[in-house]
């Protein structure tokens, strides 16, 4: 590896266009309205591309094609659940929550149940679900960095979380917004070049010492390989395999040849294995060992049904509750506004996924190292160079290095907005000022917890917040949008009971993780327990408390389902700050 | 914390206000002369005030985009997530391929979002739909 010098130069072409264009962006952002909400004047189609180009993070970018490479079949499902939440974002959620002209999430718990109390309970969620998935976008950027230079991997961290908070600082949502437009736009062109131009090597050379990816057989290692184990795995070996070990095997010291039948091995972390060139891949336990069952879905006999459509449920639901997609809505002008840009993004995204699998495939034909220490989340850094050991090769790696980098940047950027707005709207006390305070809040508690936390897969802690975010905010909206009968007691017992069982699998996951383990299925994947749980105790405690029902709930009703045109569906006041604001907004409002 | 008191329910004041604001932005539009002219409807004050025929009305377009959007994603959930149970019933149909390449990776790689785009359209079309039918039914 070594210091890349390509791949930096991708790295800080990246940044220094993010900060430019923050920069370009900021000189018009004058206004508490402009900083949360882009003045809500940004074209439907800047506004899809800005969306995509948030959403797509580093579970898309990284996560997704490192999945692909080690689960096969049944990680199809991820990219096809991430683009489907913005179905069921479009067909339950888009206009209804635009016409509310809510800024936040909290904000619309309390317009539409009127409670304070709701209110706190629904910021606590949005920072908690902000910061979980704040955690591998910063772990994924350490892991890059390193990937590409000596550097540990807390630098990755700091310099993307850096890099965002002074952004955000200098010029807020709206220099975010074309930002973010922008960044879809680098993500697509990072990942496509790369496995089009990947794609056709692989066709020309036809013959890589590879079993075919059909065959019933194990990968095999192409020339001599050395695989340095960081922290202990338990490998499933399919095939008899000789090797060299230097370290600890099965809790016993090694040091030279070994031969491991096939079963069961534990390598400890600081180990290094030598394979010879022709021999097959052992591959992390849980995954499938070989080319066939890799192929097909419904690989593993620990309830693979279960498992799938939990994933089903988490990501198609817990898109519409995650804290930074909902913030983009309220960019848009009105509800018919917010129903194309949805469609949009279906299409941004759709366009994109195409590409990780590609590259996931063929990295279990190139890359099949990654297999062993089960870091696959750098395939997709790794893969080019491997593919095409040439000046080529180490372009196109320097693209993806890029790409990645700008999954991270935009990401971290509109989840650390939103929760600053949250935190500065409902903890401080809503002035330009306060939002800066905010955003540096929103940035240095993850990066805390990034830095002492132990590593997980970037895809399964994505996964996590998927989980909690359809746990808790889907009932809400749903159920706030279309069902008169919702009160704020049972909004608010429904929050604590979904939101509750999610972050305890959470804290489960990670404890077995560090402790080398790893966590059945219900834990892993809770959604598919959880969500029903919380849907069901909203309802029956609604029902309960049903003199609870807020009194104004037909206006309510009638300001988000009304068609734009009526006019009732009309924003809401600049929720604090002085009255020259407020003046300065009319202002801009009635220049339009 | 002085907001909260702010954003309880909306006072009438403020509504009039909203009111003026909108038909502002309305007659702007007009000036622009947009290719598809909306056509401009007044405020129907009675939707809001009157709780009977105006309630019905909000009540009957609520549920009609409910039901829609509810078939809509009944829809998509026996095309996309009855694939699990249908690979698990059917393994040989997992084991087939087109042009080399298995069909569970051609469905879920690949043909899974031109269908996820195509319900998001026939969704916008029928709600846009409803709420013209709506704003008809109010004319009348």
């Amino acid at each position: 590896m070594g210091l890349d010098v390509w791949a930096l130069t991708g790295i800080a072409a990246v940044a220094v266009l993010t900060f430019g264009l923050g920069a370009w962006g900021a000189r018009r952002a004058r206004t508490t309205s402009d900083f949360l909400v882009a003045g809500r004047v940004v074209s439907a189609r800047t506004n899809a591309a800005a969306i995509a180009g948030e959403y797509l993070s580093a579970a898309s970018f990284l996560g997704v094609a490192g999945l692909v490479m080690r689960d096969g079949a049944d990680a199809l499902w991820y990219p096809v659940g991430f683009t489907a939440g913005y179905l069921a974002l479009l067909l339950f959620v888009a206009a209804p929550l635009r016409r509310s002209g809510a800024y936040t999430l909290p904000d619309f718990a309390e317009a539409r149940l009127g409670s304070v109390g709701l209110r706190r309970l629904a910021t606590i969620f949005v920072a908690l679900i902000g910061w979980l998935y704040l955690v591998p976008q910063l772990q994924g950027a350490g892991l890059t960095l390193s990937t590409v230079t000596h550097l540990p991997p807390w630098s990755g961290a700091l310099l993307v979380a850096g890099l965002v908070v002074v952004n955000i600082l200098f010029g807020g949502m709206r220099a975010v917004t074309l930002v973010q437009a922008v960044q879809y736009w680098i993500k697509l062109t990072a990942i496509g070049l790369p496995a089009f131009f990947l794609c056709l090597a692989f066709l020309g050379d036809r013959a890589p010492a590879q079993p075919a990816l059909t065959d019933p057989l194990p990968p095999v290692f192409t020339t001599d390989t050395t695989v340095e184990v960081r922290t202990s795995v338990l490998l499933t070996v399919a095939e008899p395999v000789r090797l060299e070990a230097r370290g600890r095997v099965n809790r016993q010291a090694a040091n030279g040849p070994v031969y491991w039948g096939p079963g069961t091995q534990e390598v400890t972390a600081g180990t290094q294995l030598r394979f010879p060139a022709g021999a097959p891949v052992p591959v992390v336990i849980g995954s499938p060992p070989d080319n066939a069952s890799w192929l097909r879905p419904l690989y593993g006999d620990e309830w693979p049904l279960f498992r799938t459509y939990s994933l089903i449920f988490a990501t198609f639901l817990g898109t519409m509750g995650l804290p930074h997609v909902l913030v983009r809505f309220y960019t848009n002008p009105d509800g018919r506004q917010a129903r194309q840009t949805t469609l949009f993004v279906l299409v941004l995204l759709g366009l994109f996924y195409l590409f990780p699998t590609i590259i996931g495939a063929l990295s279990r034909l190139y890359v099949p190292k990654l297999l062993v220490t089960g870091t696959t989340d750098a395939a997709v850094l790794l893969l080019p160079t491997a593919v095409l050991d040439n000046c080529f090769g180490r372009l196109l790696a320097a693209l993806t290095t890029a790409g990645a980098f700008a999954a991270f940047l935009s990401t971290s950027a509109g989840l650390v907005m939103s929760v600053a707005g949250v935190l500065s709207t409902d903890v401080l006390r809503g002035r330009v000022r306060d939002i800066r305070v905010g955003t540096v809040i929103a940035g240095l508690v993850p990066l805390t917890a990034t830095v002492i936390a132990g590593s997980l897969d970037v895809s399964q802690s994505v996964g996590l917040a998927f989980a909690t975010a359809a746990s808790t905010f889907c009932p809400l909206l749903v159920l706030g949008i279309w069902w008169r009968g919702l009160t704020a007691p049972g909004a608010a017992v429904g929050l604590v009971v979904g939101g509750g069982l999610a972050l305890f699998s959470t804290v489960a996951t990670v404890v077995a993780a560090t402790d080398g383990g790893w966590a059945g299925p219900l834990l892993t994947q809770p959604a598919a327990v959880t969500v029903p749980a919380a849907f069901l105790t909203m309802v029956v405690v609604s029902k309960i408390t049903r003199r609870r029902v807020p009194p104004d709930v037909s206006r309510t009703m009638l300001r988000m389902h009304a068609p734009d045109r009526l006019g009732f569906g009309q924003d809401r006041d600049v929720p604090r700050g002085d009255v020259a604001e407020r003046a300065r907004i009319a202002e801009g409002r009635g220049a339009r | 914390m002085s907001r909260h008191d702010a954003s309880g329910p909306i006072p009438p004041e403020r509504a009039d206000q909203w009111t003026a604001a909108a038909k502002r932005r309305r007659r702007v539009r007009v000036v622009l002369a947009d290719r598809a002219p909306l056509r401009v409807v007044r405020p129907p004050a009675p939707v809001e005030e009157q709780a009977t025929v105006g309630e019905k009305l909000v009540r009957e377009l609520v549920r009609s985009q409910l039901r829609m959007a509810l078939r809509l994603a009944g829809l998509t959930v026996v095309l996309l997530a009855g694939l699990p149970a249908f690979f698990l019933f059917a393994p040989e149909v997992s084991n087939r391929a087109v042009l080399g390449v298995p069909l569970p990776w051609l469905i879920l790689g690949v043909l899974a979002y031109p269908v996820l785009v195509g319900v998001g359209h026939v969704h916008n079309r029928l709600a846009e739909r409803n709420e013209r039918d709506f704003v008809t039914m109010l004319d009348n």
